[in-house]
């Protein structure tokens, strides 16, 4: 920006001065042809030595002629001399003129040169900075292309790192899980086994515990008259380990509402099962502290 | 992986079911069919006068005869709570009571009594109602009634049918000519009867609209049989158009909108239909023998009837938009005058059985496994009639060479004698439920 601001005005500077030469030109191109005529004004001296010569008169006139002459000559060599010292100035003033043309040409072709050699500096400079700016931006470009490069590469290299942590975390879960498994396998089976165990040698004791409670509470279960063969609802019965009914309440509805009260009142009215307290006390956690009892009356008259 | 984690889910899911089998299940299919006993404890009086009626004894009694419930008999009770910090509930566990009621009656001002109530379960020892009823002393009947549908609501399920009415008809003989016929208006117990219609000539086979605001019954003022209907709060009667011969046994329909009935103006008695708004009439059964006693299945889509069309009076079926007919009894050999319960799957009877002589007994069909019971041994009854809820039949029988008036509850484990009024007794009829 700043170095085409000085365009105009350097334009400008070599219009000024090529138009001062031009007008100068023309006054070396006239003087040159007065220097030429000077030889010609001695020529015409000359011519004048060789007049007629009388005596007397002619010696008057030849007196005459030479004071004349004389005259002339002087004369002649006064407008000589005045020629000469005109010449002599005109010389001196095309001279100086001409110095002063030189030394103003020098002067120009100096301002010239050094507007010149301003104009290169700038363009130099200009060029300089341009360059400069260039390869700032291009080294910007660079420096950012790296940067990009590096942050590209830092994710790549992250992502593979968390994939490969992801990976073994996984494998490693999986083996985890897998020993898990087998764990809980084996303590199903041992559970399993244990269990069936269990189940064997209390069977005996659920069995009869069951025909126990479902006796019990047969003579205390109260048929209301709005049953009908085919009502079921299912009572569940929390017991304490005394045998004691810790609550009750229905876990199926009927849908008839006095059937489902009888059915919890036959468990309310039993209030406490005796046998239910003489069991193990594992066994009762496991399958005695919550029961189901489905109540479904049959052989109803309706 | 993903496979693996389903199947270990699957797994779980069945170990969880496999758990939930595991409870343990108790199935008990007998018990003692028994009717719930109850103690309804005498109602404390902070009136400060002596009371018309013994609210309490009238709950207990509506209780006991619903057939649903065995009240405790007061001298039997160990005290007479009034009010929840005197009720022990041991003692009444002790007195093998399952629900326990106490209440109390107290005055707002001038007439007027409010009842204060409440129902405890003795077993589970809380409360399952407590309310307060507020009526005049002269209808305090009526505010025991209503207290004993409250109770009997919440502990059945079913609508209670105590503050419902009853009509029937008596019949004196005033002199060797001279009979009076009076059609009567009671409560359900029979108690408060009134006389809302006296005639020297029979009346007969009164029946509910069955919003309960106006009667249907065949009188014979005129000499000849015909029609009338008589609206209970005005008194206004209306005579139905007579036609020759035998006009008998209406039944309203279920929208109020016509009246089933028997005439015998084409020869023997069918089954017709009339508009009582068109009062057009439409022949329904068309047969040589006897087809009468009409009744309505509640959703009013079929009529059952009497016919002898098979040899001998049974009770049939038919459905009114596809003309199809159904014979439903085929146990004895007389079944006449069904009437079915409001859910439609009882059907009550007059039965004679088989080689079981001459008496007629009350009998219930239960329509869906076709089962007969025959609920009564008096051998001499009529006219059964069914409570709005199913719970009882009312029926007419002989005492002596006098028709009183008798109800079983359906399941047979009830029977009791109206109060005794003067003349023979008969054609009961139940009303619906009234508002």
């Amino acid at each position: 920006m700043e170095i085409r601001s000085y365009i105009v005005p350097f334009l400008l500077a070599l219009g000024v001065h090529a138009l001062v030469l031009v007008l100068l030109s023309t006054h070396w191109i006239d003087h040159a042809e007065p220097r030429r005529q000077v030889p010609r004004h001695i020529e015409a001296q000359m011519i004048d030595l060789t007049a007629l010569a009388k005596r007397q008169a002619e010696q008057a006139r030849i007196a005459e002629e030479k004071v004349r002459q004389a005259e002339q000559v002087r004369q002649a060599e006064r407008k000589r001399q005045e020629q000469v010292a005109a010449e002599k100035r005109q010389q001196e003033l095309a001279r100086r003129q001409a110095e002063a043309d030189a030394r103003r040409k020098a002067q120009q072709e100096v301002e010239r040169k050094r507007q010149q050699e301003l104009a290169q500096q700038r363009a130099a400079e200009q060029k300089r900075q341009a360059e400069q700016a260039a390869r700032r931006k291009a080294e910007a470009a660079e420096r950012k292309r790296k940067a990009e490069e590096l942050a590209r590469r830092e994710a790549a290299e992250a992502r593979r790192k968390a994939e490969a942590a992801a990976q073994a975390e996984a494998e490693r879960k999986r083996q985890q899980q897998l020993a898990e498994a087998e764990l809980q396998q084996a303590l199903q089976r041992e559970r399993q086994a244990r269990e069936a165990a269990a189940r064997q040698a209390s069977q005996a004791v659920m069995g009869d515990i069951q025909s126990y409670i479902q006796a019990m509470l047969q003579s205390s279960w109260r048929i209301p008259s709005t049953a009908r063969n085919g009502m079921e609802a299912v009572v569940a019965i929390h017991f304490l380990p005394s045998g004691e009914v810790d609550q009750a309440y229905i876990d199926t509805s009927s849908g008839n509402a006095a059937f489902d009260n009888s059915a919890v009142q036959a468990v309310y009215r039993v209030q406490r099962f005796p046998r239910v307290a003489e069991i193990d006390p594992i066994l009762f956690e496991r399958r005695l502290r919550k029961l189901l009892v489905k109540f479904r009356p049959e052989g109803l008259r309706w | 992986m993903v496979i693996m984690k389903r199947i270990g889910m699957l797994l779980m899911l069945m170990l969880a079911s496999v758990m939930a089998r595991a409870e343990l299940v108790v199935e008990v299919t007998q018990g003692v069919e028994a009717p719930t006993a109850i103690a309804v404890v005498p109602f404390g009086n902070e009136t400060g006068k002596a009371l018309p009626e013994d609210v309490a004894a009238i709950v207990q009694q509506d209780l006991q005869r619903s057939g649903f419930f065995q009240p405790m008999a007061r001298e039997n009770m160990l005290g007479f709570p009034v009010q929840k910090s005197e009720l022990y509930f041991r003692d009444w566990r002790i007195a093998k009571m399952d629900y326990v009621v106490i209440g109390r009656s107290v005055p707002v001002g001038g007439d007027e009594i409010s009842v204060r109530f409440e129902l405890y379960d003795v077993l589970r020892e809380q409360s399952l109602l407590s309310e307060q009823v507020t009526t005049n002393r002269d209808n305090l009947r009526d505010g025991a009634h209503f207290i004993a549908d409250r109770l009997f609501e919440r502990l059945t399920g079913l609508k209670g049918a105590f503050s419902t009415r009853i009509v029937y008809v008596t019949a004196e003989q005033l002199s060797a000519q001279k009979q009076r016929f009076r059609l009567q208006l009671a409560d359900w117990d029979g108690a408060r009867a009134r006389t809302i219609l006296e005639s020297s000539e029979p009346i007969l086979s009164p029946v509910w609209s069955m919003d309960g605001s106006k009667l249907a019954y065949v009188s014979f003022e005129t000499g000849k049989p015909a029609i009338y209907v008589q609206y209970l709060a005005t008194g206004r009667r209306e005579r139905i158009q007579s036609f020759p011969g035998l006009n008998g046994a209406p039944a309203w329909s279920p929208d109020g909108n016509s009246l089933a009935l028997v005439l015998s103006r084409d020869g023997n008695p069918e089954i017709y239909v009339l508009d009582l708004q068109s009062r057009q009439l439409q022949r329904i059964t068309r047969h040589y023998g006897i087809d009468t006693e009409p009744s309505w299945s509640p959703d009013g889509q079929s009529l059952i009837f009497t016919s002898d069309r098979g040899g001998q009076p049974q009770i049939y079926r038919l459905d009114l938009a596809s003309r199809n007919l159904e014979r439903l009894t085929f146990e004895g050999n007389y079944n006449a005058r069904g009437r079915l319960t409001q859910d439609g799957r009882f059907l009550a009877m007059v039965h004679r059985s088989r080689g079981g002589g001459n008496g007629f007994d009350i009998a219930v069909q239960d329509l869906k496994t076709d089962r007969l019971d025959v609920l009564t041994r008096s051998g001499m009854v009529e006219s059964p009639s069914i409570a709005p809820n199913g719970s009882v039949v009312i029926y007419a029988t002989q005492e002596g060479t006098r028709g009183v008036l008798s109800a079983v509850s359906l399941d047979g484990r009830v029977q009791f004698r109206m109060p005794a009024v003067s003349g023979d007794v008969r054609e009961p009829a139940w009303s619906p439920y009234l508002r």
